[in-house]
């Protein structure tokens, strides 16, 4: 499969929710080079099941993981997915970015789609404060059911009680 | 008798002996068959990727090196490959071979590493020992070549730090010997042997449908039959120019179960696989250069200057490894850093194979996707419990118990 | 040190506070045909109500100080506890972390430090050794 393929068919499925579609190559290997090419956009949430179901239809589907920043008042997801993972040399990766604001936080979960995407997506649960929609279990997974501190965000004054320094620099300087 | 006299919960973990690490199971059972089980993971997370967040980049390497002590290549073979395409820098040919030879190396002991401890919780010990024995030998060339028996210390952004001098080729050469000379007994030891076979076809099995709706990866899906490994569907250093294959049970000449006697199979053969890249990477390999900048200092200041975002994949021993990181200009730290090992992917898949299973087959099943906690947990807090300490021992007792049964009844 | 001090069988728990694997890795490889810690009759038990000796590895995770600390009031008296590895003895490359509460000595009363990242397995060895001269001055009623 080819990343023009995927393009394509993220375009032709989105429509206007699908922006700043790129591919981006790069060449690996050193007696026979090959030509790598990743897939790289920016969707809205309320296309996001779509987007998947229209990557499923190209192959085998895999999701590597979901990456997340906290951005100011933003939030921002990264989806990183491996279309046609298992065809020899035919795997093009595909990373959709997508902004959430912090003051609502909501995103369709995958899990209907791709079973599989449940832990990543439990895991931004505990660590960004992002709700799933449709998740079948959205206890923690890592922390503590009683943490309420999510420790990737930027403002959470509590967390820098949490962090156990080993020198007081601020102490020492003063 | 009510409903409560019929099922029970059985907690295990979080600390266990065979395991090494921590994870709390809670199984609820029907008298010997498991019904449902809950997983918690967690105990091990230390909060990897918000330390790295808040260091230089070449400090971030000694983390991803410390997220696993086994995959302690794999991590930071990924994570270099992520900064390389956000910042654009080109890898020496040298240097990318010297990478593959070590990170295969690494998938040898490891793979010879998970043959022992699956052979320890089915109470074959002779087993145990007779692979670690063998394994030696290949810690003996790691150390050789990196200084250490684990972690490697080996890649650098835009390189390694060490290269592979002439004298030590022999070495390596004749490990390799050691290895195909041993291969045959090996898997006449694990694969022919009534026992082994009686405790693990059948069991846990993992259908390539559930495999690849719930992510499986590495030889955990393999042995479902799904060919996926990242070397060959994503090429990347120079897996790309070596044409590699993923390996199923078909390679075997067995019809794929995915069982656990199915992931015994694709991993002692992945072990040959990884002496034939080895031997070709050392014909193969340039003379040349092993780094893009040699000096760390120059390096550092390189990509505090680098902007841009990328991603590194690498097949571990037990999967794919994935990470992210995004650079921005005038900052020494990663903006964003995340990290996914392959137990992280695989951690659904142990729904399905613990389903209708007995519970004196709960150490091998548990131990068939070569579970790596502190690889997964890197990001992670867990509470409670009280009952979990004794268990695992009285776990071990059972299982071999069965064993001895079916040896009983067999012979 | 002679070989009388190991007049006696000496088992060990193993105790993971959140290690990265590797520390473990080389302590099962000390009990394995190279090392074969065994004919000093030192051998790894699967509770610490049998241990006199209990290897610790790791920063010390939040969720696990509780469990060690617990861990260590199972282990009957007398008592020698061996930190396995630099990130247990000192926090190592896991500082400054949200859920790193180490390193061990902060917890649990240690006795013998291993550094190495992971120390070898001849090194853990020693350790054990150093932890049972240790156990037999404590025997006798000496202050170490």
């Amino acid at each position: 499969m080819r990343a023009q393929e995927v393009l394509a068919a993220l375009k032709e499925a989105l429509g206007d929710g699908f922006r700043d579609g790129e591919i981006r190559t790069r060449t690996v290997g050193v007696k026979s080079p090959q030509t790598i090419e990743e897939v790289w956009g920016r969707i809205d949430r309320g296309v996001l099941l779509p987007a998947v179901r229209a990557l499923k239809d190209l192959g085998p589907l895999h999701i590597s993981i979901i990456s997340g920043a906290d951005v100011g008042e933003e939030i921002e997801l990264l989806y990183h997915f491996a279309v046609g993972f298992g065809t020899e040399g035919g795997e093009v990766m595909v990373t959709l970015k997508l902004t959430i604001p912090k003051s609502d936080p909501v995103v369709p979960s995958l899990c209907e789609v791709l079973p599989g995407a449940e832990t990543t997506e439990r895991e931004k649960i505990e660590f960004l404060g992002v709700r799933f929609e449709g998740i079948p279990d959205s206890r923690h997974l890592f922390l503590p059911e009683d943490m309420e501190v999510h420790p990737w965000r930027k403002d959470e004054p509590e967390l820098a009680g949490l962090v156990k320094r080993k020198v007081k620099w601020e102490e020492r300087d003063g | 008798m009510g409903e409560l006299a019929k099922a029970f919960e059985i907690p295990i973990g979080p600390v266990h002996p065979a395991l090494k690490e921590p994870i709390r199971f809670t199984f609820r059972v029907e008298g010997e068959r498991i019904v449902g089980v809950d997983i918690k993971p967690g105990f091990a997370h230390r909060g990897i990727e918000f330390m790295g967040l808040h260091r230089n980049l070449v400090q971030v390497l000694y983390l991803a090196e410390r997220i696993c002590g086994i995959c302690s290549i794999s991590h930071p073979v990924a994570l270099v490959q992520a900064v390389e395409n956000a910042a654009g820098i080109e890898v020496p040919p040298r240097a990318q071979y010297i990478r593959v030879i070590v990170a295969e190396l690494e998938r040898i002991h490891s793979h010879l590493l998970w043959a022992g401890v699956a052979a320890h919780e089915l109470g074959f010990d002779t087993l145990l020992h007779l692979t670690w024995k063998v394994r030696e030998r290949v810690l003996d060339i790691l150390e050789e070549l990196t200084g250490n028996r684990v972690n490697y210390a080996i890649p650098i952004y835009g390189g390694v730090r060490r290269d592979i001098t002439p004298e030590q080729y022999p070495r390596v050469q004749e490990m390799i010997r050691y290895y195909r000379g041993l291969f045959e007994e090996l898997c006449d030891r694990f694969l022919n042997d009534a026992s082994v076979e009686a405790r693990t076809r059948d069991v846990g099995v993992l259908e390539p449908d559930e495999a690849e709706a719930l992510c499986a990866v590495g030889p955990t899906a393999r042995a479902s039959g799904l060919r996926k490994d990242v070397r060959q569907d994503w090429p990347y250093l120079v897996y790309g120019d070596l044409g590699i294959k993923a390996i199923t049970p078909e390679d075997y000449g067995t019809e794929p179960r995915g069982d656990v006697y199915d992931r015994i199979v694709v991993r002692l053969l992945e072990v040959a696989q990884s002496i034939d890249i080895i031997e070709r990477c050392l014909e193969e390999m340039p003379e040349g250069e092993i780094t893009f900048i040699p000096k760390i200092p120059a390096l550092l200041a390189q990509l505090k200057k680098a902007e841009g975002e990328g991603i590194g994949r690498h097949e571990a021993p037990r999967g794919e490894v994935i990470h992210y990181v995004r650079l921005e200009a005038g900052k020494e730290e990663p903006v964003v850093w995340k990290v996914k090992a392959p137990t992280y992917s695989n951690l659904m898949s142990w729904y399905p194979m613990f389903e209708d299973q007995e519970i004196a087959d709960i150490p091998i099943v548990a131990a068939s996707i070569d579970p790596c906690m502190c690889c997964m947990d890197r990001v992670h807090l867990v509470r409670g419990g009280r009952e979990e300490l004794v268990w695992k021992e009285e776990l071990l007792k059972l299982s071999r118990e069965k064993t001895r049964k079916m040896a009983l009844g067999n012979g | 040190m002679k070989l009388s001090s190991f007049k006696r069988a000496l088992w060990v728990f193993h105790v993971a506070s959140g290690s990265c694997n590797g520390c473990d890795i080389e302590i099962v490889a000390a009990l394995t045909p190279r090392y074969d810690v065994e004919r000093f009759g030192i051998r790894l038990v699967g509770t610490p109500r049998h241990a006199d000796v209990l290897l610790v590895t790791g920063p010390v995770t939040r969720p696990m100080a509780e469990r060690l600390r617990r861990v260590y009031e199972q282990t009957p008296d007398p008592k020698a506890v061996v930190v396995v590895g630099g990130c247990g003895s000192t926090s190592g490359v896991f500082y400054e972390s949200y859920n790193v509460v180490g390193p061990v000595d902060e917890i649990i009363p240690v006795d013998v430090y291993v550094p190495g990242c992971p120390p070898r397995p001849e090194a853990i060895i020693d350790g054990v050794v150093k932890a049972v001269a240790k156990l037999e001055k404590l025997e006798a009623g000496e202050t170490v």
